[in-house]
């Protein structure tokens, strides 16, 4: 009898603890590990911090685990970034919103996959103090330097409409982004627009000498990424994987800031080091935004008015985005309507 | 734990359990209700975005003081739906968002104050301030746009929020149901295992027992009412198994004493039976007094005395014992031994006098020791007994008197024997003294011859004197030869088979060439005995003339054969005469050895009979006789001498 008892007892017991097993068994989340052949996929990436989320992807094997063999290379400007992606150098390339704009100009071959990244302030202002720089306003008069690049000039012409400096009261120096920080430093320019790494660079140059001027309230720069439409239709599903890892990466940043920034330090290759800088001013987060039509529009706007191109209408920009793939990562960040 | 507990226990479980159902209802309606109110929150503050959104654009269309104000005051009411909602919603993304709408709603606000100013200013229409205006436009669109996005993300959340509660009202109520009927279930094994389990086998139990195995035991041993009514129900049946079994016992140990008592009474009438019709006179007697206890038919036949008449009174005071004495030494033995067997003494019947076998014991009759006493009568067996050695001794006389002639006839017989041995030896002396006779009477006649022929000289004459004489040794030897053969032997002594055969041999040796016998000895050992060797010799020459005879009678067209064998076997030395003279019929071959017997016409019987008195009585050896192919063999074995 007792026996019979305790056989009936480790039989139920047995029952829960497979009951529970299974239920736990089912309630771990696994992470997927992709054990098949890898995709290869080169990404281009500009200076600054914008290369950060595809250094961290890397180095903690985001790619890997979704299967692509990922090489992220660091150029010193977007703009060289996206002339690779264009030339066929690279597969995929990180584009502001400025060169979408002057892109769109001229070809209709690419397309937009996401925003990655935005900034109020990737665009700086920097000025020396002995130059008289105190406000926005002290720009009337100065000599700036500038890179030879679109953005930059929009960016200008956003900050001097702000603070209502007339563009033909300053004088423009277009120097290369390595030479502009020596050139403040020199005294060669009373200030220079430019962006990371080569403020910081400046800023550091000239530690006490150089002010950084409040930035644009009406300028919120994008960075996103681009490929060529051809790839859309044939890499289609790699496009998902590649936004996979980097949602995982910007969510690394979020939670680990600090180890993120030594990851990033320790992973550095020769010659990346100088192109890469940490930046506080970058929100890094995937979206496709229906406000980025507004952005774009407007920014095609003031080329066609300033004759940085020869078009004459703004191009339907609904045609320049592939949605599919952060719908297939993040649905609910794509806001755009196609 | 007792039933009673485990049900109260069970529906207080219950009522608890309704209890926290109530309790979580009540808070997950709150709850639902709180979310609702949230979710409204934020719809509404989605539609005043939206609304602001109108108002906008009604702005920039209509440019009116009115759309302004609305504006502002939508703004307003925006930020203060922001700040209700922020300070319910308590999530990370919700607040994330929330600080989000919160910063372009600020934002939104900027602008909105510098296009009613740059809208107000004089140099509105300037290019440069319309750029200006462009662009503040521009950013406070993108602002909207991210609010109203983020907007939608709060109520998507909301919307997500109110789903994870309604899912988890679900599940909390499939939770519910499911424990609710796990408690069922339980409850229903509890009863099931606890209550009717237990009854069931109660109920089964009593089933059993009814059929009589009070052996049934229902091994329930649970802490509650059903285990101390089990343990209860056990000990029951254990105690009618025990009374039951007291009961067989009683009946069983009834039944056997009956049967005992049948037995004994049995075994009583049986003995008394035995104890009154016995020929043989029992008492029982005290045996400190001798007073008679019981006597039984045989006592009163033998003694005289009626049973009446003695019993209470001593033996002595019957005056049984002729001697007193006899009884005292009687009960002195019975004291040493306990028992006493086969003694006798002499009593005094009624009329007469008896002689009596007592055999007696010790016994105890309630306690007090007795002497059972068994007698018989032995009166006639006394007189018989005397009878009886008086016969003895003349029977006695007679026998040594029917010994002595026995030994006189035997003597005789053996006289006669030598005498018959006698007669045929001196037929043999007569044998072997006709050729050296004859030849004597030649040798006589041919010395006439020579002296007539003048021939008799010296040399002739010493010649016929030399074969004279010896042919007179021969014939004298043959005498002693004759003479010692029947000397008696009078002491036993070791002699030499082989010579006492020769001796034998020597004796009938021209008797046998006449008849044309050849006689052949295969001795190859020198075999010795002890005993008396003329009388062996004459068994012997016994053998042989018996053989010799055989083969004349069997009247065989070929030579007679007498094979003579010596041999030692188990240390006896045999000799063995065969014969080819057809051997003995087989219808008197036992015979042979009788006295008396023979097969002769003129036999006197007792040639072999003689033979075998020498050779087994005297030698302590054996003869024996047997047919063999064409003829008889005869064996005598005897011990042989001791090598010394």
């Amino acid at each position: 009898m007792r026996t019979k008892r305790k056989l009936n007892l480790n039989i139920d017991l047995w029952i829960v603890l497979l009951l529970a097993f299974v239920v736990l068994t089912a309630s771990c989340q696994k992470t997927e590990t992709f054990t098949g052949p890898k995709e290869k996929v080169t990404i281009g990436i500009g200076s600054g911090g914008l290369p950060i989320p595809f250094i961290i992807a890397r180095e903690k094997g985001f790619f890997r685990d979704v299967g692509v063999d990922a090489t992220v290379r660091i150029y010193p400007s977007a703009i060289k970034s996206n002339d690779a992606m264009f030339a066929g150098e690279i597969d995929i390339s990180c584009i502001g919103d400025i060169q979408i704009v002057m892109q769109s100009f001229m070809r209709d071959d690419f397309s937009v996959i996401a925003t990655y990244a935005s900034s109020n302030d990737n665009i700086k202002v920097i000025g020396r103090k002995d130059s008289g720089f105190d406000k926005p306003e002290d720009l009337k008069g100065k000599i700036i330097g500038t890179p030879d690049a679109v953005g930059t000039h929009f960016f200008l012409n956003v900050y001097l409409t702000e603070h209502g400096i007339d563009p033909s009261a300053i004088k423009i120096v277009t120097l290369s982004p390595m030479e502009l920080p020596e050139a403040l430093g020199e005294g060669k320019v009373d200030a220079i627009v430019i962006y990371e790494p080569y403020a910081s660079m400046a800023m550091k140059s000239l530690p006490d000498q150089a002010i950084k001027l409040p930035r644009s309230n009406l300028y919120k720069q994008t960075f996103n990424l681009a490929v060529m439409r051809s790839y859309t239709k044939a890499h289609a599903d790699v496009l998902k994987k590649i936004l996979k890892a980097v949602d995982r990466a910007i969510l690394f940043i979020e939670q680990n800031g600090d180890e993120s920034i030594a990851i990033v330090n320790n992973s550095l290759k020769p010659g990346e080091d100088l192109l890469v800088s940490s930046q506080d001013d970058l929100v890094f987060e995937l979206s496709l935004e229906h406000s980025l039509f507004t952005i774009l529009e407007d920014e095609a706007r003031w080329a066609i008015a300033t004759k940085f191109t020869e078009k004459t209408k703004v191009p339907n920009y609904l045609g320049y985005f592939y949605l599919d793939a952060l719908k297939a990562v993040k649905p609910k960040d794509v806001s755009i309507v196609i | 734990m007792k039933i009673k507990t485990k049900l109260q226990l069970i529906i207080t479980v219950n009522v608890l359990l309704m209890v926290c159902i109530f309790s979580v209802s009540l808070l997950w309606q709150k709850q639902a209700e709180k979310q609702l109110a949230r979710q409204n929150l934020v719809m509404e503050l989605n539609l005043a975005i939206f609304d602001q959104s109108r108002l906008r654009e009604e702005y920039f269309l209509y440019q009116e003081d009115r759309s302004k104000e609305q504006f502002l005051l939508l703004h307003k009411h925006i930020g203060g739906l922001l700040e209700r909602i922020s300070r319910t919603f308590t999530g990370l993304e919700e607040k994330a968002s929330l600080f989000k709408m919160t910063g372009f709603h600020n934002n939104i606000e900027s602008y909105w104050g510098q296009v009613v100013d740059l809208d107000k200013s004089t140099a509105v229409h300037n290019a440069t301030v319309q750029a200006l205006r462009e662009r503040i436009v521009s950013q406070m669109l993108v602002n909207a746009h991210s609010l109203y996005r983020e907007g939608l993300n709060v109520l998507q959340l909301a919307n997500e929020e109110k789903v994870i509660q309604n899912n988890l009202a679900h599940l909390f109520i499939n939770i519910f149901f499911g424990v609710l009927s796990l408690f069922i279930v339980s409850f229903a094994l509890i009863v099931i295992r606890n209550i009717a389990h237990p009854l069931t086998m109660l109920h089964k139990g009593t089933e059993v027992i009814a059929l009589g195995n009070l052996d049934y035991k229902t091994n329930i041993r649970t802490r509650d009412e059903i285990g101390q009514l089990s343990t209860a129900f056990d000990v029951m049946t254990e105690k009618l198994h025990n009374i039951t079994v007291s009961r067989d016992e009683l009946s069983k140990e009834i039944e056997l004493r009956k049967q005992v008592e049948a037995a004994l009474r049995k075994s009583e009438e049986k003995y008394r039976m035995a104890f009154m019709t016995s020929p043989d006179s029992i008492m029982i007697t005290r045996l400190s007094d001798g007073m008679l206890v019981s006597v039984n038919k045989g006592f009163t036949e033998m003694s005289g005395y009626a049973e009446k008449d003695v019993l209470g009174k001593t033996s002595l005071e019957i005056n049984l014992w002729k001697n007193p004495a006899d009884r005292k030494n009687l009960i002195e033995e019975l004291k040493a031994h306990g028992e006493v067997r086969n003694y006798n003494a002499c009593f005094l019947t009624k009329d007469k006098e008896i002689y009596g076998l007592i055999s007696a014991s010790i016994i105890e009759l309630n306690a007090v020791p007795h002497v059972l006493n068994f007698c018989r009568d032995i009166t006639e067996l006394k007189r018989t007994e005397t009878e009886l050695l008086h016969l003895n001794e003349i029977l006695e006389l007679r026998v040594s008197q029917e010994v002595e002639r026995n030994l006189k006839h035997e003597h005789m017989l053996i006289q006669q024997s030598r005498m018959a041995a006698m007669g045929e030896m001196i037929g043999n002396i007569a044998h072997q003294w006709r050729q050296p006779l004859n030849s004597l009477g030649m040798l006589l006649f041919n010395i006439k011859d020579a002296y007539q022929f003048n021939t008799l000289d010296a040399a002739y004459l010493d010649q016929a004197v030399a074969d004279g004489s010896r042919m007179v040794q021969k014939m004298s030897t043959t005498i002693s030869d004759f003479a010692n053969f029947f000397r008696p032997d009078k002491e036993m002594k070791i002699f030499s088979m082989l010579a006492q055969i020769k001796e034998a041999i020597a004796l009938v040796e021209s008797s046998f060439q006449n008849s044309n016998i050849s006689i052949h000895i295969d001795a190859p050992h020198v075999l010795r005995l002890l005993g008396f060797p003329n009388e062996y010799s004459q068994v012997l020459l016994n053998l042989l003339t018996n053989a010799k005879e055989a083969i004349l009678v069997h009247n065989q067209p070929y030579a007679g054969r007498v094979e003579i064998v010596l041999t030692a076997q188990d240390g006896q030395g045999c000799v063995s005469v065969c014969d080819n003279g057809g051997g003995v019929p087989e219808e008197i071959l036992d015979r042979i050895f009788d006295p008396y017997f023979s097969t002769k016409e003129r036999g006197s019987g007792i040639g072999l009979y003689m033979s075998k008195m020498i050779i087994e009585r005297n030698m302590n050896g054996r003869i024996t006789a047997k047919n063999i192919d064409g003829g008889a063999k005869f064996s005598v074995c005897a011990p042989l001498a001791a090598e010394s």
